[in-house]
């Protein structure tokens, strides 16, 4: 190659690490953007100034805009905790989908789809129904605990159950994972029929918010316990990317490279495992938003994780939020639970995923 | 210095290896030829780290390889695999500079942008820096990962001995690519790397090649130069092959020219 020809493919390359990093600032300005709209959207109208001005009263800065003391309400008792948990659940979704595709070394890998969202959400269920008494047993203090832990261990042992089927002589069978991913999220299913039969009306109008998901019915007492359980993945996973650049030319290959592999397994599975258990725990079954973001991000920026992780996370949150837009305005007063409409967005988007010969090369 | 010593390996009850002696030097490229399910890719794996030997010490530069820490071995220790699948779109410059990941933290920086560029020049993979690496015929994927392997032990002041561990490298190549390749490795050989190489095809063994260790059944049958090791017998003998041994009337090596007689 000429001098001239290896300065070029280095300009390019500059030029593409140049795009991730516009792409990566463009996403957190699209953040902002939803979060904005979010706050100042719903069945109370508040308008931006408004928002600024009661976010920073707190703060003892008062600025000349008048709000109300409803709006103040709305703002700080019921949008902001919302939007807080959108915004980490829609993050810990994409990150977790994104570690759990690199894994599986599968661009169809999806919490939802291998069975952790449904080990986790049959874990919640069963705890709902049946585990009243654990609870009362429970000091005080552990009670918000209980049902992220149950989710997480439920999730713990759908994923790992699909990843022991799927890996022979240490080779992951990807196809193979899959299949046993769907057989276990129908025995999921098949068991929270079962309870939601025996369960009684109250537990019953409870279940449902599992199985569609809804970031409705959270305030600060139910979010702030749990959030540290959102944040640790979200905060460890980006760490791990390197070693899942590596991991993505095979097992061995990566160990080769001086990773220690067992200890990246053991770490993704765990972290994700946490971050799924956590956001089921809160906010039920969200399909499609571990799935469709690490797409739109490696259509955006490439497959390299150390830009897939971060983009993931900003886009995740965004699109969380957006859809919880949807669904509180689409049919005000009422409300559309989320995974309603994350599945209306992302059931095309997955079909045209199929039906699109490069992104399937992979099988 | 890379040696093994009565290395065994059994697997279920079937023993793939038995007490296989036989030391890789730096300066030097080591071919190990034999049929199909012979042990060379068993024995390949042992030396990289990737098995666990059943019985059997290997020691790198005087110490027990378990005593090497992952990384440590990643610095001076390459691979290249007989066939890698990428799931994801990852360019070809993407996949050659994951090569130079033993030697950064963090963010690589011009050093190892330069360093994947050469590799990328010596296996002639450079026009194709920004394709997707899922795109690429078999062969240019081989080149692609050759190009990886000698990122990784592209040489560094403080790491003199290194090693590369070719499995089955031509595979999918074209000819002039299969001599393209061994010659690269020659020549780093030359410069302190220590070259494993398995391969199917006696004649670049015998043409490239230093040493030759001949596996049988999970043992060492034979170990020499290839003037030592290659006679019509002994192929006959390890492979089932009817061969006549001629002189390259240029290289002066040997020229192995198979003549099964049984062709109608």
């Amino acid at each position: 190659m000429t001098a001239v020809a290896q300065q070029s493919t280095i300009l390019l390359l500059a030029g593409r690490n140049r795009r991730a990093k516009v792409t990566l600032s463009g996403l957190t300005a699209l953040l902002l953007i939803v979060t904005v709209v979010a706050v100042c959207s719903g069945a109370v109208p508040i308008a931006p100034a408004q928002v600024t001005a009661i976010l920073l009263q707190p703060l003892g800065i008062h600025v000349p805009w008048d709000f109300e003391a409803q709006q103040q309400t709305v703002v700080m008792g019921l949008r902001l905790p919302r939007i807080i948990l959108g915004i980490c659940v829609g993050a810990a979704l994409a990150v977790a989908g994104a570690t759990l595709q690199g894994l599986f070394r599968n661009p169809l890998a999806d919490p939802a789809l291998i069975g952790v969202s449904g080990g986790a959400a049959l874990a919640a269920v069963g705890f709902i129904v049946l585990g009243q008494e654990i609870a009362l047993a429970a000091p005080m203090l552990l009670r918000s605990y209980l049902l992220p832990v149950f989710a997480f261990c439920g999730g713990l042992i759908a994923v790992l159950l699909v990843y022991r089927i799927g890996t022979v002589n240490g080779r992951s069978l990807i196809l193979t994972m899959l299949l046993a991913g769907i057989a276990i999220n129908a025995i999921c299913n098949a068991m929270m029929g079962f309870l939601i039969f025996v369960s009684d009306d109250q537990q019953l109008r409870d279940l449902t918010f599992w199985t569609m998901g809804s970031l409705s019915r959270n305030t600060w007492r139910l979010v702030l316990p749990v959030l540290p359980f959102l944040l640790i993945p979200l905060i460890s996973l980006p760490f791990l990317a390197r070693a899942m650049n590596a991991y993505v030319l095979g097992e061995s290959e990566a160990g080769h490279l001086g990773y220690d592999i067992e200890r990246l397994k053991k770490a993704a599975i765990l972290l994700t495992t946490l971050a799924i258990g956590t956001a089921v725990a809160l906010t039920g079954i969200i399909a499609f938003v571990g799935l469709v973001v690490p797409h739109l991000v490696r259509l955006l920026m490439g497959a390299d994780h150390r830009y897939l992780f971060p983009g993931s996370i900003l886009l995740g949150a965004a699109l969380m939020l957006a859809a919880d837009i949807i669904s509180r305005t689409i049919v005000a007063p009422a409300e559309l639970p989320i995974g309603v409409v994350t599945s209306c967005i992302g059931g095309p988007f997955f079909l045209w995923l199929l039906m699109n010969k490069r992104m399937l090369r992979a099988f | 210095m890379l040696t093994a010593a009565k290395l065994s390996y059994t697997i279920a009850g079937t023993r793939l290896l038995r007490d296989i002696t036989l030391t890789v030097n730096p300066g030097e490229v080591l071919a190990l030829i034999g049929p199909n399910g012979a042990g060379k890719s068993t024995f390949l794996k042992l030396l990289s780290g990737e098995l666990r030997p059943t019985a059997g010490v290997i020691t790198l530069e005087g110490e027990a390889l378990k005593k090497w820490s992952k990384l440590d071995y990643a610095r001076k220790r390459a691979v290249m695999p007989q066939s890698t699948v990428i799931a994801f779109p990852f360019t070809v410059f993407e996949v050659v500079l994951l090569g130079r990941s033993p030697h950064i933290r963090g963010f690589e920086d011009a050093r190892d942008h330069a360093i994947t560029l050469s590799a990328m020049r010596l296996t002639e993979v450079q026009e194709l820096a920004l394709r997707y690496y899922d795109t690429l015929s078999g062969g240019e994927k081989q080149r692609v990962q050759f190009a990886r392997a000698l990122t990784q032990i592209w040489g560094d002041e403080q790491i003199s001995t290194r090693y590369l561990f070719l499995d089955e490298p031509v595979a999918g190549m074209d000819p002039a690519h299969q001599h393209a390749a061994l010659k690269i490795a020659r020549e780093f050989s030359r410069r302190e790397v220590g070259v494993l190489v398995v391969l199917h095809d006696i004649n670049l063994a015998a043409m490239y090649a230093d040493r030759i260790a001949v596996f049988q059944g999970g043992n060492l049958y034979h170990y020499g130069t290839p003037d030592q090791v290659l006679t019509e017998p002994l192929i006959k003998e390890v492979f089932d092959l009817d061969v006549m041994l001629q002189r390259h009337p240029i290289r002066g090596c040997s020229v192995v020219i198979p003549s099964p007689s049984d062709i109608h």
